[in-house]
């Protein structure tokens, strides 16, 4: 090894000097320029040093991720669930059925399993264990999909969106989380509030329509129609108050600023073209199970009933402008029957049409 | 790469925020992926250990350490986790066992890289030699090199002493600047 060679390698070996090459605030940044300028050589060596370090960065960086950014957010969906529950062992088989199933599903719809023994697939198993009941919502299509929350909420997914929420969205708050874009067409209810988590912002909504981009670096909430806070994950919200955007307004994240900006809206809100034409489906003396299947559909949840014994069923019904409960009081209603309503889904019990 | 921004996510994972939990998460989920890679090539078990990881963390938030480095805590803790799933291999003392198959390999990588004798870019060539490195060489060249922690973290990381730390970088030094064409450009 020559002299060059080796103290080339000194550097390399040099704590102090990998940091001030990798690191912007180095606090060895005052010693390594002293010792630059004191001797040429010593340029040369820390130009082939720095050169190499780079290089080796820039190798470790095209190593491909094999995880990508859907995985990531499964393994933290899965983290999540198991903090909720019990800490749960997972199986690698959930992975791949979600993967078989985005693979083929164009919208897919899953209802995740976190804990479920194979002795109670029934659906009458104890609730406390089984489901979490997390439902996730992936827009595979190239076109905005309509869905419809168990709230009566309605949400156009973009291609590529995905939104996660609990299956009955049952407790004191509504809470979905968000990746891609989406238009949000919310229910009102002030004693339930709205909230939507993306990668870095919280929307709180009582009940309003708007729009929210949360892909790549920038997220954004443009408002149509009532108003909407919007804060940062983790803000202190008694230092800094969250920012009420209203109509014709759009607030702003980007990395850059790394903070909220809310603007004018200058390109005129798309209200979703979906939601307009088809954001209710009418029924007009169709058979039970037409009906039922359709709402299963539209709210990604389960519902079971005796075909055989509703057979003779027909009703005539407005699905979509309501929330899944108020529907299902009206159908049952009109069929005679009871239904119950858990993390596993919905139960329909009745003794049929005559 | 490791700033206050991350000790202040720490101290409110401590008190129980799961935002905080998710921030830490999202922050070093890629990295600790890719660490684990040097460690093994089962990215499901990788997977599993770092949720498993999170979830523990979480168990036992109230007990946590303080750090100003989650990222340091976050890579032994992985690497401890698949060290013992991985089960055999002896990873706490560097035996002379091992510093013979360390040379061995730089010895093979050698040769394969003369046979070669193409001029690949430089970036792709040193990829190709880092995958060539024996594994524990690459994941110090990973701890260094590319997430810049310190040898003294690094020992602690990877539950060697100081001193063969310092000699694993030397003897993976050694080996890439053998493929590398312009690491000694000599004028």
């Amino acid at each position: 090894m020559d002299q060059s060679e080796e103290k080339i390698n000194a550097l390399l070996l040099d704590n102090r000097f990998v940091d001030w090459v990798a690191n912007p605030n180095s606090p060895y940044a005052g010693y390594w320029q002293e010792w630059l300028a004191a001797d040429p050589e010593n340029v040369l060596h820390a130009t082939a040093a720095r050169k190499f370090l780079l290089d080796l960065q820039l190798a470790e960086e095209e190593a491909e991720m094999p995880v990508n950014e859907d995985g990531l957010e499964q393994m933290l969906d899965h983290i999540k669930a198991g903090i909720v529950k019990v800490p749960v062992k997972r199986s690698h088989t959930i992975y791949k059925y979600i993967a078989v199933a985005a693979a083929v599903a164009g919208l897919l719809l899953l209802v995740k399993l976190v804990k479920y023994p194979a002795h109670t697939v029934g659906m009458e198993a104890e609730k406390t264990v089984a489901y979490n009941g997390e439902v996730i919502r992936y827009n595979g299509n190239k076109k905005d999909e309509l869905l419809f929350l168990p709230d009566g909420s309605k949400v156009v997914l973009a291609s590529g969106a995905r939104i996660t929420y609990n299956l009955l969205m049952n407790g004191d708050k509504r809470e979905v989380t968000l990746s891609g874009d989406a238009f949000f067409d919310i229910a009102k209810n002030p004693q339930q509030p709205f909230y939507i988590y993306t990668n870095k912002v919280v929307v709180k909504v009582l009940g309003t329509s708007f729009r929210i981009t949360s892909s790549g670096q920038q997220e954004s909430v443009a408002v149509a129609s009532g108003k909407v806070s919007v804060y940062l994950k983790g803000q202190d919200l008694e230092q800094l108050a969250a920012k009420i955007v209203l109509p014709q307004q759009v607030c702003t994240y980007s990395k850059e600023q790394s903070g909220l900006v809310t603007t004018v809206n200058t390109h005129p809100m798309e209200v979703a073209s979906v939601l307009e034409p088809n954001s209710a489906l009418n029924f007009e003396d169709a058979r039970l199970d037409t009906v039922i299947k359709t709402l299963e559909k539209m709210y990604a949840i389960p519902i079971r009933y005796n075909a055989d014994v509703f057979a003779n069923c027909y009703l005539t019904v407005s699905l979509g402008n309501e929330s899944l409960e108020d529907i299902l009081k009206v159908i049952t209603k009109t069929v005679d029957a009871s239904y119950t309503i858990s993390n596993y889904g919905i139960i329909i019990k009745g003794n049929g049409c005559h | 790469m490791l700033n206050s921004e991350h000790d202040m996510e720490w101290s409110r994972l401590k008190n129980g925020d799961v935002m905080a939990l998710e921030a830490i998460y999202r922050a070093h989920v890629k990295a600790m992926i890719r660490y684990g890679l040097k460690i093994t090539d089962d990215i499901d078990l990788i997977r599993d250990s770092i949720q498993d990881l999170f979830l523990e963390i979480w168990k036992h938030r109230q007990n946590l350490a303080d750090t100003t480095q989650p990222r340091f805590y976050l890579f032994r803790a992985l690497r401890n986790k698949l060290v013992k799933v991985q089960g055999k291999q002896s990873y706490v003392s560097e035996t002379e066992m091992q510093l013979a198959f360390d040379n061995l390999s730089a010895e093979h990588i050698e040769l394969e890289i003369m046979s070669r004798e193409v001029a690949l870019q430089t970036a792709q060539t040193l990829k190709q030699l880092l995958e060539k490195l024996p594994q524990r060489q690459q994941e110090a060249v990973f701890l260094r090199f590319y997430q810049n922690i310190p040898y003294e973290k690094m020992a602690e990381i990877m539950n060697m002493n100081y001193q063969s730390v310092l000699n694993l970088m030397q003897r993976a030094l050694q080996s890439l600047k053998k493929g590398y064409p312009n690491y000694f450009s000599k004028k």
